[in-house]
């Protein structure tokens, strides 16, 4: 392990986080707000980072895999921790529940433990919101998009942090892909604030929902999320939560390449068309009780997006819904968004190579000496990949299964248990139960926030990233 | 003509072998003593051993002087260049290049370079793969020879036992009402001739008939007596290239239901990532146990694995187990001509197929098409009738053709008709002419445009 380099990237980090800090606390000078909170977060990460790039300033050299799931693992911690010092210095949250809060933010979850945001400052808003849009891209990358001159192996920084089974660097520079992604990623925010703004909301709600809609985080300046919203906001968030959901690799094909046949891919056909299904169908078993057909419709878009691309956004109680409604809901928590994206779950590809890989188990049962590739998009999917997409779901059930089984040990009802477990896993932000929409997380407890914090940052990196850091082979030599 | 060969393997030696009996100048050179020696004693060709790229060599073949020139060695990259040398020496030779690799046939621009303006390019394999994919493409037939256009082909029929063609002369058959296909040629006890009217066929009677592909219909099956499988599967033994060729070219005209047979477990995982449809079963195919529970109904099967023997009995293990087409490739002589006392009626010879089709086109005469039919026995040519040739502005009657050559049917605005006495053939008409093997140099009479007179 190359311990220096290490820290010179994470100082590297801090530095950029520091940046971002000042911002908020530019909103909260605009509204005659106390600043002081971003100050102190300002001088207590720029110190350290200012004096780690200082003492690494000689280092150069490579990075092996290993340092990049340290360096991602250790960056996320520290960004976490970072994140909730305006928070405490503020005064309005303790350390567990601002390292909470600042990690739903991070991994674009959106849980929170505020049960009134609408009394906080407007600068403590929009650093939430500013959280999730850095962690929705991830800020490793970012690190890398503006600091070429860290001059490290940023590939393995890009495995460990852009989720999904497959990484394609689609520019022969891995420096100009994480530019372009986060171009991407850029000009879309702007597009959906002034979208926002459009559609008669004040410019930092507007830039603050456009923030969180894009990274799919789901944080919400009112209480009632877009519910208090017109019927056309809603319908503008649905659009840009569906993007966001989407893999940015084909954003950019067809942005700037007008390479349309890449939509031809199943990924894709799979990811909207669940969408559209399980709207359709909510839409139709609420409508018994529900006559307003574009209520209807809308809110069960809302929902079906909201959750799939495990945004998180409320327009209404899903937990009033029918039995089946929030069956469906719950599976598509699990799916999450696309690989590439800045959605959460395991992800549509993981799921459509779990179901061909059942279909091709049987096929070889029914015919033992027949051989049997597992093709997407007629594309063979090396056996290696498969084995790792089957597990990480696997790992993904233990883990949930797990953290449920100790939430309810420290008092929760089996159902908001699993609910919370699943919501924070996947980075979606509502679970059932006590924690849901119409709820929030105070009401659990300290160990169960902490817990609660850790899943959701092991689900970000999808797990192994973390989980590797904990074995006993990550740490022997070679 | 004076010809040279480069390359004294299979598909040099049968050429050398036809183009002396027909009288030609063949010179064939191959750098192995042991091939060299071996056709010295059984055909009347000269024989060079050498280099064919040295400078010698090619004096004393007379590479000057050649009128045609076959470049068939083992290697591809070999062949192109002696194509280029070929060229530069002579600009005036004929050159027929055998070029198996699809990196370099594929590039049709580099062959419509003015340095290949009088080369061929030939690949064996691949001709191998067309004929057995145009046979599955007429189901149940023994053999197909497709024409250029598509629409018009010639197919060989084994008469069943229901067929309704059998047992009087077809004309009364035509009397009583019955439509009487096309039929061109029949082969009766062995015996291959052109039917008439007072023809009788019997069952087992192989017989030739020219239709329009895009009107198969029940009724034609009817006929003949036998049962059409349609493109339900087929079974493919043997994955390796002409494998996956076939398995292309069925799966692109209609057959969904692929199963290849392939011995080896690598090749196998290159199958599946080529054909995801397909079931690739990793099995040795001279297993007949595993053959015969494996099969169950398919339309055809087709067994082309890297050795004849395996083909050879594969074919007869199919046959058995009563597969309707059946369709092993062999080259071996002998195998060919046992095939048939088997009941494998359409066995395809890769070698077999370029030849007839090289030979057939160094005819005079605008030939659009030939091909061998009825394992060698006639050769059929569909040709465009040019004004100044025997054939064009007379009725057939008066056209003289000599005796052994038939014109089978006349294509007019992409109609066929079956020709008689009175039929009088224009400019552009194409016509199909069956001829018998060892008549062909006859057909350069009647195809060839009169220069004087």
């Amino acid at each position: 392990m190359n311990g220096l380099m290490v820290i010179r990237v994470l100082a590297a980090l801090l530095l950029i986080l520091a940046f971002f800090l000042v911002f908020p606390g530019g909103v909260a000078w605009w509204f005659r707000e106390s600043t002081w909170p971003f100050f102190c977060a300002v001088a207590v990460t720029g110190i350290p980072s200012l004096a780690g790039l200082y003492f690494t300033r000689n280092m150069r050299g490579e990075l092996n895999s290993r340092d990049g799931f340290m360096i991602v693992s250790l960056g996320w911690l520290v960004a976490v921790v970072a994140g909730a010092v305006p928070f405490v210095a503020s005064g309005l949250l303790g350390w567990v529940d601002a390292i909470f809060e600042a990690s739903a933010g991070y991994t674009t979850t959106g849980s929170s433990i505020l049960t009134d945001v609408e009394v906080w400052p407007k600068g403590m808003l929009f650093w939430r919101s500013l959280t999730q849009w850095l962690g929705g891209m991830g800020m490793l990358l970012l690190a890398l998009a503006i600091l070429p001159a860290l001059g490290v192996g940023g590939m393995q920084i890009m495995k460990a942090e852009v989720p999904g089974p497959s990484k394609d660097r689609f520019t022969p520079r891995l420096i100009s892909t994480a530019r372009i992604l986060w171009g991407i990623y850029l000009g879309y925010t702007l597009l959906a604030t002034v979208g926002f703004y459009g559609v008669g909301m004040d410019w930092l709600e507007a830039l603050d929902h456009a923030m969180t809609a894009l990274s799919t985080g789901g944080f919400s300046t009112r209480n009632a999320s877009f519910g208090a919203f017109s019927a056309a906001a809603q319908w503008v968030a649905i659009v840009f939560m569906t993007l966001g959901g989407i893999n940015f690799m084909i954003h950019y094909h067809v942005l700037f390449r007008r390479n349309f046949r890449i939509l031809n891919t199943s990924e894709l056909h799979v990811y909207l068309g669940l969408i559209v299904v399980s709207s359709l169908v909510i839409a139709l078993s609420r409508l018994w009780t529900h006559p307003d057909l574009e209520t209807a419709l809308r809110e069960g878009f809302f929902q079906v997006v909201s959750i799939m691309t495990t945004t998180g956004f409320a327009t209404s109680d899903y937990a009033q819904w029918p039995f089946l409604a929030q069956a469906i809901l719950g599976g598509l928590m699990v799916i999450g968004g696309m690989s590439g994206s800045t959605g959460g779950g395991v992800k549509v590809i993981r799921v459509i190579v779990l179901l061909k890989t059942v279909a091709v188990v049987c096929r070889r049962l029914l015919t033992p000496l027949r051989i049997i590739h597992l093709q997407v998009d007629r594309e063979t999917v090396p056996r290696d990949m498969v084995e790792a997409c089957v597990a990480m779901i696997l790992l993904a059930i233990v883990l949930v299964l797990g953290s449920m089984v100790i939430l309810i040990l420290l008092g929760m009802d089996p159902v908001s248990a699993f609910g919370a477990a699943l919501t924070c896993f996947s980075n979606v932000g509502p679970g059932f139960g006590t924690v849901g929409p119409a709820s929030n997380f105070a009401a659990v407890p300290e160990v169960g926030k902490i817990l609660l914090a850790i899943l959701m940052v092991v689900g970000r990196l999808e797990i192994y990233t973390v989980v590797l850091i904990f074995t006993i082979g990550f740490w022997r030599r070679r | 003509m004076n010809v040279v060969i480069f390359g004294a393997g299979l598909v040099g030696v049968t050429l050398a072998r036809h183009l002396s009996e027909q009288t030609h100048n063949v010179t064939i050179i191959d750098s192995s003593r042991e091939a060299v020696t071996k056709i010295q004693e059984k055909i009347d060709v000269q024989v060079i051993q050498g280099n064919a790229s040295s400078d010698d060599v090619l004096e004393d073949a007379d590479i000057e002087k050649a009128d045609l020139v076959f470049a068939v060695t083992n290697s591809d990259e070999t062949n192109i260049v002696l194509t280029l040398i070929t060229h530069a020496q002579n600009e005036n030779a004929r050159i027929f290049t055998r070029i198996r690799g699809e990196q370099y046939t594929s590039k049709a621009r580099l062959w419509q370079a003015d340095r290949f303006h009088n080369t061929r390019i030939f690949n064996p394999e691949q001709a191998a793969t067309d004929a057995i994919v145009q046979l599955l493409t007429v189901p149940s037939a023994i053999e197909v020879i497709p024409f250029p256009d598509g629409a018009i082909k010639l197919a060989g029929f084994k008469l069943g036992h229901e067929s309704l063609l059998i047992g009087s002369p077809l004309r009364e058959l035509a009397k009583a009402g019955r439509k009487i296909p096309l039929i061109v040629a029949a082969e009766q006890n062995g015996e291959v001739h052109l039917p008439s009217g007072e023809t009788v066929l019997s069952v087992g009677d192989r017989v030739y008939i020219t239709f329009d592909a895009t009107a198969v219909g029940k009724d034609m099956y009817k006929l003949l007596g036998i049962r059409s499988y349609g493109r339900s599967s087929v079974i493919i033994v043997g994955g390796g290239g002409i494998g996956v060729r076939v398995g292309m070219g069925l799966s692109a005209c209609g057959y969904s239901n692929i199963t290849f047979i392939e011995k080896s477990i690598d090749r196998c995982h290159v199958l599946a990532d080529m054909f995801p449809d397909a079931f690739i079963m990793n099995a040795d195919a001279t297993d007949l146990t595993f053959l015969m529970n494996m099969v169950g109904h398919p339309a055809a099967l087709v067994a082309v694995a890297g050795r004849e023997e395996v083909n050879f009995l594969v074919a007869l293990a199919a046959i058995r187990q009563g597969i309707p087409t059946v369709i092993p490739m062999l080259d071996n002589e002998s195998y060919l001509a046992l095939a048939r006392d088997y009941g494998i009626e359409s066995a395809i010879s890769p070698k077999g197929a370029t030849v007839g089709e090289i030979l057939g086109s160094l005819r005079k005469g605008n030939i659009i098409k030939s091909a061998p039919m009825m394992n060698g026995r006639l050769q059929a040519f569909m040709a465009k009738i040019e004004s100044g040739s025997r054939l064009a502005h007379v009725t057939l009657a008066k056209a003289k053709i000599p005796k052994g050559i038939l014109i089978a049917a006349v294509v007019r605005n992409n109609r066929v008709t079956v020709p008689n006495g009175a039929t009088l053939l224009d400019e552009d008409d194409h016509a199909l002419i069956l001829c018998a093997t060892d008549l062909v140099s006859q057909i350069d009479d009647v195809l060839a445009v009169k220069v004087s007179t």
